[in-house]
C-alpha cells in the first residue's frame, strides 16, 4: 500500500519534477513550520518557566495560533513529502519515532494550553507541574527535529 | 543585476575549477571523496528524484574492468535542479544503456558511490555539479 | 578567492572534521534548533514592535532575545563548521550569498533600531500602538530571518543557481 502511494502521479511530481516548487519547495515549507511551531514553543515555555515575568500569561495566548498554524503547514508539507516516499521512509523505525515525539510534543502543549495558558487569573502562575511540562516539551520538540533530520542518514 | 552575480560566480568557480574538488553533497562524510573510481556498466535504473538521484549501475567483469568494481552499485547524485544545470535531465540514460561513472566510493566497502562526473560516448563529460578535478600536475 | 578556499579544504582540520561521520548531521539538528531558538526569541521582538501582542509590555519585547542571541551563536558556530568543511559547496553557491546577505541585513537592521529608537520604546505608553518605525523594523526582522531560513533550506537545489 505504502509503495502504491510512492508510485503515485502525486508522489512521482513531488520528487521527479524539476521546478523547485516541488520538493525544494515543500521541504523549505516544513522548515519554516517547523520554525513557526518550535519557535512558538519556546516563548510560551520559557515564560512558563519565569523568562520575561513581567509579561501576562494570557497576552502570549496568540503563541498558540502562531504554533497550530506552524503545525497545520507541516501536517501537509509532511503528508506531501511522506507520500513520495512512503514505502522507503515507512520501513524506517527513525521515523515512527518523530510522529510519536511530535504527537507527545503536542499533547504537552495542550496541557499548557488549556492550564496555564487558558486560567482565567493572570496573577496565579505557572505550577511546578506546569514547568515541568514546558521542560518536556521543549525536550520533546528537540528531539522531533534530531528525529527528523536522522531520517535522510538511517 | 542578478545576472551578473551569476556570471561572478560562474567565472570565480571556474578560476576556482582548476584547484578546488568542491563537495556538492551534504552526505559526503560517508564517501571518500579524496577517491575516484570509474565504474563501467550498464544502467539498471536512472532514478531522477529529489532529494538526491540514483543511479544504479551493473558491472560485469571483463578486460580492462577493475575488479573492485565488478558489482551493483547505487551511484548518488545531487538534487535533480542542481544536475539539471550541469546539463543532466530526467532522460540522459535508461535502463539498459551502457554508462561510464566517475564516483567516491563509500568508506565502509558497500555498493555505493558518490558521483563525481558521467563521461559520455563522445567522451565530453557531466559533471554532478560545479566541482572539477584538480589540474594535472 | 580560489586559492584560500582550496587551501581551507585542504587543512587537517578540514579533513579531520569530515573523518568524523556524525560530526554533519549533528551540526545540522543543532543548527535546526539554534534556528527555532532565533525565530521565537527575535519574532517575538519583532511581532511585539509590529504592534501585535499590545498587552504584553514594551519593555518586555526583548525578554527572550538572550535565547534568541544564544541560537544565533549556535548557527553562527555549526555554520562556520560546515563551511570549514566544505568552502566550496557554499562560496560557490549564489543560495548561500543571499543567506549572508539576510543576515547581515538583520544585523544592521537591529543596529540601527539600538542605536536610533531606544528612547521611543521607553515613551511609549501601555496599550499605545507602536510607531511606523518600529513596524519597518519589525518586519524586515521577521522577513530577513525567514528569508535565510529559506535560502539555507534551498542550497541543495538552487545551489550556484547558474
Amino acid at each position: 500500500m505504502l509503495q502504491r502511494l510512492q508510485d503515485s502521479a502525486f508522489s512521482q511530481w513531488v520528487v521527479g519534477s524539476d521546478s523547485l516548487l516541488a520538493y525544494p519547495t515543500i521541504l523549505t515549507l516544513h522548515t519554516a513550520g517547523l520554525a513557526l511551531v518550535v519557535g512558538a514553543s519556546v516563548v510560551v515555555d520559557l515564560r512558563t518557566l519565569g523568562v520575561g515575568g513581567a509579561i501576562p500569561i494570557s497576552a502570549l495566548r496568540r503563541a498558540f495560533t502562531i504554533l497550530w498554524i506552524g503545525f497545520v503547514i507541516n501536517l501537509l508539507s509532511g503528508l506531501a513529502l511522506f507520500a513520495s516516499e512512503a514505502a522507503d521512509k515507512g520501513a524506517k523505525p527513525v521515523f515512527y519515532v518523530k510522529l510519536a515525539l511530535v504527537i507527545a510534543a503536542l499533547a504537552v502543549t495542550s496541557v499548557l494550553r488549556r492550564t496555564t495558558f487558558g486560567a482565567a487569573d493572570d496573577s496565579v502562575g505557572p505550577t511546578g507541574a506546569a514547568r515541568v511540562l514546558a521542560v518536556a516539551s521543549l525536550v520533546l520538540w528537540g528531539g522531533a527535529i534530531v528525529a527528523g533530520r536522522l531520517m535522510a542518514y538511517i | 543585476m542578478k545576472p551578473m552575480l551569476s556570471r561572478m560566480i560562474l567565472v570565480a568557480a571556474m578560476a576556482a575549477a582548476a584547484v578546488v574538488p568542491a563537495r556538492a553533497h551534504h552526505s559526503f562524510a560517508i564517501f571518500a571523496m579524496d577517491t575516484e573510481v570509474t565504474y563501467k556498466g550498464t544502467v539498471l535504473e536512472y532514478r531522477w528524484i529529489n532529494p538526491h538521484t540514483h543511479i544504479i549501475v551493473k558491472v560485469d567483469p571483463g578486460p580492462g574492468v577493475d575488479a573492485r568494481t565488478v558489482g551493483t552499485w547505487d551511484i548518488e547524485g545531487g538534487s535533480t535542479n542542481i544536475m539539471g544545470r550541469q546539463g543532466w535531465n530526467r532522460a540522459t540514460y535508461k535502463a539498459g544503456d551502457p554508462i561510464t561513472l566517475v564516483a567516491h566510493p563509500l568508506k565502509d566497502g558497500g555498493k555505493g558511490a558518490s558521483l563525481f562526473y558521467a563521461i559520455r560516448a563522445d567522451g565530453s563529460r557531466l559533471y554532478h555539479d560545479i566541482a572539477r578535478p584538480k589540474q594535472a600536475d | 578567492m580560489p586559492g584560500w578556499i582550496g587551501w581551507l579544504e585542504s587543512t587537517r582540520l578540514s579533513a579531520g572534521m569530515r573523518d568524523i561521520t556524525w560530526l554533519w548531521p549533528a551540526c545540522e539538528s543543532l543548527h535546526f534548533m539554534g534556528l527555532c531558538l532565533l525565530i521565537g526569541g527575535a519574532g517575538f521582538l519583532d511581532l511585539r514592535l509590529m504592534g501585535f501582542m499590545p498587552k504584553v509590555p514594551i519593555t518586555s519585547a526583548k525578554a527572550f532575545m538572550p535565547w534568541a542571541i544564544a541560537g544565533f551563536a549556535i548557527n553562527l558556530t555549526t555554520g562556520s563548521l560546515f563551511f570549514i568543511m566544505a568552502p566550496a559547496m557554499y562560496a560557490f553557491s549564489a543560495a548561500w550569498w543571499a543567506k549572508v546577505f539576510f543576515i547581515v541585513l538583520a544585523g544592521l537592521n537591529a543596529m540601527f533600531f539600538e542605536t536610533t529608537q531606544g528612547a521611543r520604546v521607553l515613551s511609549l505608553g501601555p496599550g499605545e500602538d507602536t510607531p511606523v518605525a518600529f513596524k519597518i523594523v519589525g518586519a524586515v526582522s521577521l522577513t530577513s530571518w525567514f528569508a535565510v531560513l529559506y535560502f539555507g533550506r534551498m542550497l541543495p537545489y538552487i545551489g550556484t543557481g547558474n
